[in-house]
């Protein structure tokens, strides 16, 4: 079971002068239970990407499938496909719309045509999945700070319970504590078994978090693999204005300068253990010593 | 109470940063500079005028130039070089100069070759260079920038960084720059940290930085080059305390091994 | 979306031809004159005469005349509505007969010309925005109206409004497109139900454009507070409005042309 994106091209206002070619063959799988990372620059197609892979746009070309369904096929339900794969867009608390928090959890249920009760069943559920406490479901979403918005609209979308999740950039303009609590609890919904496509360009969250990756620039995919793979080609990524994650870049650094260090690590944890090991405090130096 | 009890005093040519989490009140600090807020109680004076004093209104805020977090909600024209006119044309200038200023303050942000490009199809960076640049254009002596890059992707955040830091290294600008990202507030002379709607230290950013375990406290996103840097330290590599570029580490580490 | 793109009103193409650089309190008097001389005129002749004029005016400006018609096809339900309805429902001498429907001599003629003067209509008009930036065009609005400032017509006001208009319609465009795709993301259906439903089913994105809409307007008012903007009162523009030669020559010779046309047919 996987999405599978094959030969993509996407040409938007085709035909026309304007026509812009935002996706220009981009082949790629998602398996089941992956936590998968896709970055990109503003512009690289990341954002046409996603759209695709639960049926908003039609591809110009290639084909999408998810658990093997042609999306475009006669025949394909689209209404399940996007219940099946659901998507998260940037700044998602800009869709709430309704009197109660309550109310636009349920829209989504709602929409799937399910019974009240299973309704609320769900709704209860995606409220504890995000950490907001059921004594919100009465309260205007938007009386809500910031954050707690954002809580609700993810919300809104796990009250499908959706099999495949995507999210774009669901931390951007959060500060450091709000952007923790949602990644956390991102992880604790891969970690129960929804595969989880993650769109970010913090290079430092995404190395922290996904078993794989896609990097993408002008419309094209080019590289992916686990993080190890992709961070190792560093000049590939700074060559279209992608940096390192940090640790990873003073890694390569100081092995570029004769140091012997491991280059895949990408945790201050990790980081620090590997630069004591090379040059640690006198003690550590000694011990080292005593190994030779 | 959104403030209470802060003391303060800028200089002109200064660069500061304001550093806070959400709800802070960094955001309302800032606005109080150039009247858009007025205090509750106490002063905000700007080169000898009070924000109080409603005769002086326009005059402090052509002198305090602000640009705000969305890129989208503060351009009011349809091209680059209209919007950055907005401001001039609002001081009454003659359209020679109103042109010359135009001219003028898009060659410091570099938009030069940008100027007729409808607005709308900018990129995020280049949508906060013309807001800068629409504030130059009104000859500020000082600007407040309200988290200018939290919408912005990396590109777009350099792109307003670099700009900022020339405006006050060339022109000698005294810059204001709110933020929530610790790398930005760094670039700044002297940093002040908000919580809890007062001032909760003021330093330069070294001494600020250092204290490892109150900037955690404090809700603060501290980048993982510093964090490295306080785990070193505590682990008996002297780091020093000004270190907080990739550069640096990378120079100390390999003198120090 | 689609809709929008082949609106060929409303649309500016940039260039530098004679047309493009005349003043636009011209191009807005020209185009005034020639809507009021269709309305005098009721030959085919005298419509003949204002074609070949807005004819000429098309080649000056440089622009192509298949892009200037491909503008009539958003209107053409409006068109088609005027003829079936004059044809049909004209009385006179009945010339042929669709069911109950009879069709006049004079029911041709009058649909005829009423297309006419519709399609000479649309076009001088698009020749206006076409050539005009939305920005010269309110500028030239804000001119020509503030005479009747003394007599209280907000004239800067009614300018600014339509530049923050101007300004924020392909801003708002985009951000409907995202909201409606976000609900679909979330089942919602747009396409199908009887009207009470389908009108229901705009709440999920109504709501949030408004919301967004006015947070936008309260946000960009205090920017625009904070860059001094106090009204139109003592306020300049970097960009004169300057009439030339060339601009009193247009207008004597539109003026002209429409007098002769106008007492002639």
């Amino acid at each position: 079971m996987s999405i599978r994106v094959r030969d993509l091209v996407h040409i938007y206002q085709a035909g026309t002068p304007l026509a812009t070619e935002a996706l220009r063959g981009v082949t790629l799988e998602i398996q089941e239970g992956e936590f998968f990372g896709l970055i990109g620059q503003t512009g690289s197609g990341k954002s046409t990407l996603i759209q695709h892979l639960n049926g908003l746009i039609k591809p110009t070309q290639g084909s999408v499938e998810v658990d093997g369904q042609n999306l475009w096929e006669r025949g394909t339900n689209l209404k399940e496909i996007r219940q099946k794969v659901g998507l998260v867009f940037q700044y998602p608390e800009h869709q709430l719309f309704e009197e109660t928090v309550f109310a636009d959890v349920a829209f989504g249920p709602r929409n799937m045509g399910l019974p009240e009760g299973e309704v609320k069943e769900r709704v209860e559920e995606a409220l504890a999945m995000v950490g907001l406490a059921w004594e919100i479901a009465d309260r205007s979403p938007f009386e809500l700070s910031g954050g707690q918005k954002r809580r609700v609209a993810i919300a809104g979308v796990l009250a499908m319970r959706p099999k495949y999740l995507i999210l774009d950039e669901p931390t951007a303009g959060l500060d450091p504590m709000g952007r923790e609590e949602i990644l956390e609890e991102i992880r604790a919904l891969q970690r129960q078994g929804v595969t989880v496509v993650l769109v970010s360009h913090n290079m430092e969250e995404v190395a922290r978090l996904v078993t794989r990756l896609a990097v993408m620039h002008d419309g094209r995919i080019i590289a992916h693999g686990t993080p190890e793979e992709v961070f190792s080609k560093g000049e590939v990524l700074e060559e279209v204005g992608l940096a390192l994650p940090q640790i990873a870049q003073l890694m390569h650094r100081l092995r570029e300068r004769g140091l012997d260090i491991p280059v895949n690590i990408y945790t201050v944890e990790e980081a620090r253990e590997a630069i004591l090991r090379v040059l640690g405090p006198k003690q550590g130096k000694s011990a080292r010593f005593l190994t030779l | 109470m959104a403030l209470k009890d802060i003391d303060l005093e800028i200089q002109q040519g200064e660069f500061v940063s304001i550093i806070g989490h959400n709800g802070s009140g960094k955001s309302t600090l800032a606005k109080l500079f150039n009247a858009l807020l007025l205090p509750t109680r106490g002063d905000v004076i700007v080169g000898g005028k009070n924000t109080k004093d409603g005769d002086k209104l326009w005059a402090i805020r052509q002198q305090v130039g602000m640009v705000f977090q969305n890129p989208d909600n503060q351009i009011v024209a349809t091209t680059v070089e209209e919007d950055v006119a907005f401001g001039p044309e609002n001081l009454g200038l003659s359209p020679d100069e109103i042109g010359r200023r135009v001219d003028e303050a898009l060659a410091l942000v570099g938009m030069e070759e940008h100027r007729h490009r409808a607005t709308h199809l900018l990129s995020g960076g280049q949508k906060q260079r013309v807001a800068i640049a629409g504030v130059i254009a009104m000859r500020p002596s000082c600007i407040i920038l309200d988290e200018p890059t939290s919408m912005l992707d990396p590109v777009g955040r350099r792109e307003v960084l670099e700009t900022v830091q020339r405006l006050n290294r060339q022109e000698g600008i005294t810059v204001v720059l709110v933020t929530h990202f610790m790398e930005e507030a760094a670039l700044a002379e002297r940093v002040l940290v908000m919580a809890d709607g007062g001032l909760a230290l003021s330093g330069p950013p070294a001494e600020i930085f250092s204290e490892g375990e109150q900037m955690r406290q404090l809700r603060l996103d501290v980048p993982q080059i510093v964090q490295l840097a306080w785990e070193l330290r505590r682990s008996g590599i002297p780091v020093p305390r000004e270190i907080f570029s990739i550069n640096e580490l990378v120079d100390y580490l390999c003198q120090y091994a | 979306m689609a809709l929008l793109r082949d609106m060929t009103l409303g649309q500016y193409i940039p260039g530098e031809s004679f047309v493009h650089r005349l003043d636009p309190r011209t191009k807005i008097i020209v185009t005034m004159l020639l809507i009021i001389l269709l309305f005098l005129v009721e030959t085919f002749q005298g419509y003949g005469l204002i074609a070949l004029f807005i004819g000429g005016l098309i080649l000056l400006a440089r622009l192509s005349p298949r892009f200037v018609l491909r503008g009539i096809r958003p209107m053409l339900v409006i068109i088609l509505f005027t003829l079936v309805l004059h044809v049909f429902l004209s009385e006179g001498e009945i010339i042929g007969q669709l069911g109950p429907l009879k069709v006049t001599k004079e029911g041709l003629f009058k649909g005829g010309m009423m297309v006419t003067r519709l399609l000479l209509l649309i076009i001088g008009a698009s020749l206006l925005t076409l050539t005009t930036s939305p920005i010269a065009l309110t500028d030239g609005i804000e001119a020509i109206l503030s005479p009747g400032k003394r007599f209280g017509l907000p004239a800067h006001e009614l300018a600014m409004m339509m530049t923050i208009a101007l300004r924020f319609i392909p801003t708002l465009l985009e951000e409907m497109d995202k909201i409606t795709k976000a609900q679909m993301a979330r089942g919602a259906d747009f396409e199908t139900g009887n009207i009470v439903q389908r009108a229901k089913s705009l709440l999920p994105l109504l709501v949030p454009l408004f919301v967004s809409a006015f947070r936008r307007a309260d946000e960009l008012a205090v920017a625009m507070e904070a860059r001094c903007y106090r009204g139109g009162e003592g306020r300049t523009k970097m960009k004169q409005l300057l009439f030339t030669g060339r601009d009193y020559a247009v207008i004597s010779l539109t003026l002209t042309f429409a007098v002769i046309v106008g007492s002639l047919f």
